[in-house]
Parts: structure tokens; C-alpha cells; sequence
């Protein structure tokens, strides 16, 4: 493990520049708005607790938080521990309401992706990550990574389109 | 939302639209709150989270959150082909070899699942398995022109970089001991069982009702996936060359000049197979003639030569014959032997 003064400045460099987004695409992933920050907040721990710091940390808190949820989901579970609440979601005004409509139809659409698809379009999509960092984060080829991104663009893209018509 | 013609960039837009980010505040508190975990407890709280990856990790899903439904039956499907760990994954190579690929070849998506179900019943990770990461396997590429991947992929799939010292089976398994919060627990005692239980066949009966297959396409899907997680792009190819063991040629002294034809005889292997075994012989750079040798069972294969006339020997009485042998397999790998013998007009009774 980093140095006590090292791991702090990891950490509030992650809070600052990864937090949200991380959070939001563990929910988007998930659906599960409620667990996705304590399940990232338990990743970071995981991460940097660790002798060796994974090398794209945003990916890999990404996919553990998921692993987490995906696990709590499994033992049904209740909170055990008190977690620090910082992400607030704002609920859609009225004036956002067309927008609020296509969210959901996103979201609808992420959810009846093959878990493969929806990992790796998180990953990329919202996360940001490279086809290569993806595939390093995973453990699994590029060309996998690519297939999988493919077949999700054309899943979402086809299901949108029908949303819309 | 422009979802015609979408573009790259657009679906980029579009999910990271949707999938809004949160307000944060209070980062300080959160900042003290997480070295405290880190620095102070060590990260024991979550010792035995799962490591990622990954796909194959991936547990079903039963309980809350609005995909939890689509997320326990596609995770069902992972689990049932994928969630066995990277070792898991190399083990299932073999069972790959065989039934998978067959499965796959014949179209068969029930053949497929069963493949599967064969490969995720290999008792990949018991509860105090070694962690140490399998060995790379060793397969070599038959177009290299095609590959997209360097060797770090193929042995990313198989190691784990991230894992600490601390790592247990239960890690490697990708099970979490989940007592609390985000199903991460001190508590490291039913750890092994998590990711076994998760490969089991009970979690194949998430694929199968009633012996039906369901959603048998996404099945093949998997399988394939995982073959090419494990094997570089492009096709295995057979480069092992045959081996010429022997090539008689002894019918050619005694016939060949004296109006007979000649019959030789060649025994040649293959790791897969011999396609072809060819002959050519010729005589001081001026005659030459090819034969394609027959299969006369098991490694050996025959040709007869037509006689030669005086003429092709340019006059000479005692000409040297060179004869060279080609045996080539189905993928083209060709093995080549000479022999070289002297030809006389007295060797006619």
C-alpha cells in the first residue's frame, strides 16, 4: 500500500475527478441508484487498501462496485455498515420531463443488454475508458472487448429507434 | 435525441445524458471517513470483496434495483458458461477443444449449452485452491496479419495483475463475503463457497427448464466469447510438417531401364494427417517427371514410374537419377526428401 499521505491524495484526486461519474454508471449498470455509491465507496477501499494500485482505477472500482451490488443482490442483503452520503439525485422538474421520458427508455434499454454488453458499454460509454483499458480492466482480449461494444451499440441503437417510432 | 444514423458519439451523448451524475458534497467527510477504512482498518472490511473482472465473475442477481429481473437472467446465462474465474477459463480450454467448438460447428445451440454445462462443471476453484495464476497456453497464431492483440491480452486473461498477497480462493472465485453494506463482510468464512455455488450446476438450470434451452443464441455467444478470451484472433492452424520415413526406391534400378515400369514406395506421417505425397525424378537437369502417389493404407503410399528410353538418358550409361519426395498435409505444411541413385544399362537381366 501507498504511504498514508500518498493514498489520501489518491483518494481525494478520485472523489474530485471520478466520484460522480463512477457512482452514476455503477447505478446506470445496476439500476440500483441506492447501493451504487456505498458499493463504490467499498471499492475505493478495496482499491487502494491493496499493495498494488490497479492500473485504471476508475474502471476497476467500477467493475467491483458492480460486483458487489450484483452480490448483495444475490444474499439479499441489508446495509450493515454506515456509509457517507454525498451524491444527491435530483429529481426532473417538469420542464425536464421529455428529457426524464428518454432517460428512462436509455436506462430500459441498458437493462436488456446481455451482462457482458452492459458492462462493456458502461465501461466505455460513461466511464470513458479506451477499447485497451477496457480489456485490460476485465481480463479479456480487445477483440472480445469489441464484439461485445459492437454488439451493444447495435442493441441500444435499434432499441432507441424503436422507442421512438 | 438524434437516434437516427446514430453515431458513435451520439450513443456517447445520449447514455451519458441519461445516465445523470449526482450531486456531491461533503467530499471531506467522505476523504476521512475512506483513509480511515484504508489506513486504519486496512481495507479488512472488504478483504474478501470479489477482484475484477469481469464477465466471468459476474453473480445472478435476485433482489432490488430496476434491471434486477433482466440482470438475474443474463447473469444466470454468465454464470452458467463464464463465472468460473480466469483459471476456470484455461482449464476449460480442453472441454472447449471438444465439445465446445464442435457444438459451435454444427450449429447446434442445445450442443452448445451442453458444452457449456460440461466446461462450468469442472471443479475449477475449490475453497483452498492454489491461486496461483494457470500458465499461459501455448497456441500460435495462424494469421498473424489479423491479430488486433499483443501477447498481454492473451496473458491478461489468465493472470491476475491486481491481486494482493493477501488474495484467497475466495477472491480468485470472484465471491464476495457479503454480510453488510454493499455485500462486503469481515467475515471470510462461507468465502469459498461463493464462487462455487455461483458455477454450479444449479446456476446452469438458470439456461435450462424443463430440458429447453433458453435464450440458446446469447448461449453460443458466451461460449465463444470465452474461446476468444483464450485463444488469439485468428484461426489454430496445424504447423507441424509430415515426416518422410522412408523412401524406397529400389524397384527403379532394376526395372526402370529395362522396358518395366517402376513402382516406389513411400511411408510418410502426420500429426493430423498426410494429404499428398508427389514425386519427381529427374535426370542430369534435362528429363523430369512428376508422379502423385497413391494411398495404399496406413503411413504408405505407391507410384509407378513409366520406363525410361535411352534417349532420356542423354547416352550415358550410367546416369544419375535424382528423386525427390514431397508429403504435405492438409494445411499445407510440406516435408521434402532426395535421394539420389545411379541408374545402369546392366542391371537389365
Amino acid at each position: 500500500m501507498q504511504g498514508e499521505a500518498a493514498t489520501r491524495r489518491r483518494v481525494a484526486a478520485f472523489l474530485r475527478n471520478d466520484y460522480a461519474r463512477v457512482v452514476a454508471a455503477v447505478a446506470t449498470h445496476t439500476g440500483d441508484k441506492d447501493r451504487a455509491e456505498d458499493a463504490v465507496q467499498d471499492a475505493i477501499v478495496k482499491a487502494l487498501s491493496a499493495d498494488q494500485e490497479p492500473e485504471n482505477l476508475a474502471g476497476w472500482i467500477t467493475v467491483v462496485a458492480i460486483n458487489f451490488i450484483r452480490q448483495s443482490w444475490r444474499r439479499n442483503e441489508a446495509q450493515g455498515r454506515a456509509y457517507v452520503r454525498c451524491a444527491t439525485w435530483d429529481d426532473p422538474s417538469d420542464d425536464e420531463s421529455e428529457r426524464t421520458v428518454d432517460s428512462i427508455a436509455v436506462h430500459e434499454a441498458i437493462a436488456d443488454l446481455p451482462e457482458r454488453q452492459r458492462l462493456t458499454v458502461v465501461l466505455h460509454y460513461l466511464d470513458g475508458l479506451s477499447v485497451a483499458e477496457i480489456a485490460e480492466t476485465l481480463g479479456v482480449s480487445a477483440g472480445t472487448v469489441k464484439t461485445q461494444l459492437s454488439r451493444g451499440r447495435e442493441a441500444l441503437a435499434g432499441r432507441l429507434k424503436k422507442e421512438v417510432a | 435525441m438524434a437516434r437516427d444514423g446514430m453515431s458513435d458519439e451520439d450513443l456517447r451523448d445520449l447514455l451519458r445524458s441519461a445516465a445523470e451524475e449526482p450531486r456531491v458534497e461533503g467530499e471531506d467527510e467522505l476523504l476521512d471517513v475512506l483513509m480511515a477504512r484504508i489506513v486504519t482498518d486496512g481495507g479488512a472490511d472488504v478483504a474478501d470483496a470479489p477482484e475484477p473482472p469481469s464477465f466471468l465473475s459476474a453473480i445472478p442477481g435476485t433482489g432490488a434495483g430496476t434491471v434486477a429481473t433482466a440482470d438475474a437472467r443474463s447473469a444466470s446465462k454468465v454464470t452458467a458458461l463464464g463465472a468460473r474465474g480466469r483459471r476456470g477459463r484455461v482449464a476449460g480450454a480442453a472441454g472447449i477443444g471438444i465439445a465446445g467448438w464442435v457444438a459451435i460447428g454444427i450449429g447446434s445451440a442445445a450442443a452448445a449449452a451442453t458444452a457449456g454445462a460440461l466446461i462450468t462443471g469442472v471443479p475449477f476453484f475449490g475453497g483452498g485452491e492454489d491461486p496461483t495464476p494457470a500458465p499461459t497456453p501455448s497456441i500460435e497464431r495462424a494469421d498473424a496479419a489479423g491479430q488486433d492483440q499483443d501477447a498481454s491480452d492473451v496473458t491478461g486473461a489468465i493472470t491476475a495483475p491486481h491481486a494482493s498477497p493477501d488474495t484467497d480462493a475466495s477472491q480468485q472465485n470472484g465471491a464476495p463475503d457479503a454480510s453488510g453494506g454493499s455485500g462486503v463482510s469481515q467475515d471470510s468464512g462461507d468465502t469459498p463457497g461463493g464462487g462455487t455455488e455461483g458455477n454450479s450446476g444449479g446456476d446452469l438450470g438458470g439456461g435450462l427448464v424443463g430440458g429447453v434451452v433458453e435464450g440458446a443464441d446469447e448461449l453460443v455467444d458466451e461460449v465463444v466469447d470465452d474461446v476468444d478470451d483464450l485463444l488469439p484472433d485468428g484461426p489454430v492452424k496445424d504447423l507441424v510438417s509430415p515426416v518422410i520415413h522412408s523412401v524406397d526406391l529400389s524397384g527403379l534400378t532394376g526395372t526402370l531401364l529395362c522396358g518395366d515400369t517402376a513402382q516406389v514406395n513411400v511411408v510418410a506421417s502426420d500429426a493430423v494427417g498426410v494429404e499428398d505425397v508427389s514425386l519427381n525424378l529427374s535426370i542430369l537437369s534435362v528429363i523430369s517427371t512428376d508422379i502423385s502417389l497413391d494411398h495404399a493404407g496406413g503411413d504408405t503410399w505407391t507410384g509407378t514410374l513409366a520406363p525410361l528410353s535411352l534417349l532420356d538418358l542423354g547416352g550415358l550409361l550410367a546416369p544419375l537419377v535424382n528423386v525427390t519426395v514431397v508429403a504435405e498435409d492438409a494445411a499445407g505444411n510440406s516435408t521434402t526428401a532426395q535421394e539420389s541413385l545411379a541408374l545402369s544399362l546392366f542391371d537389365c537381366g
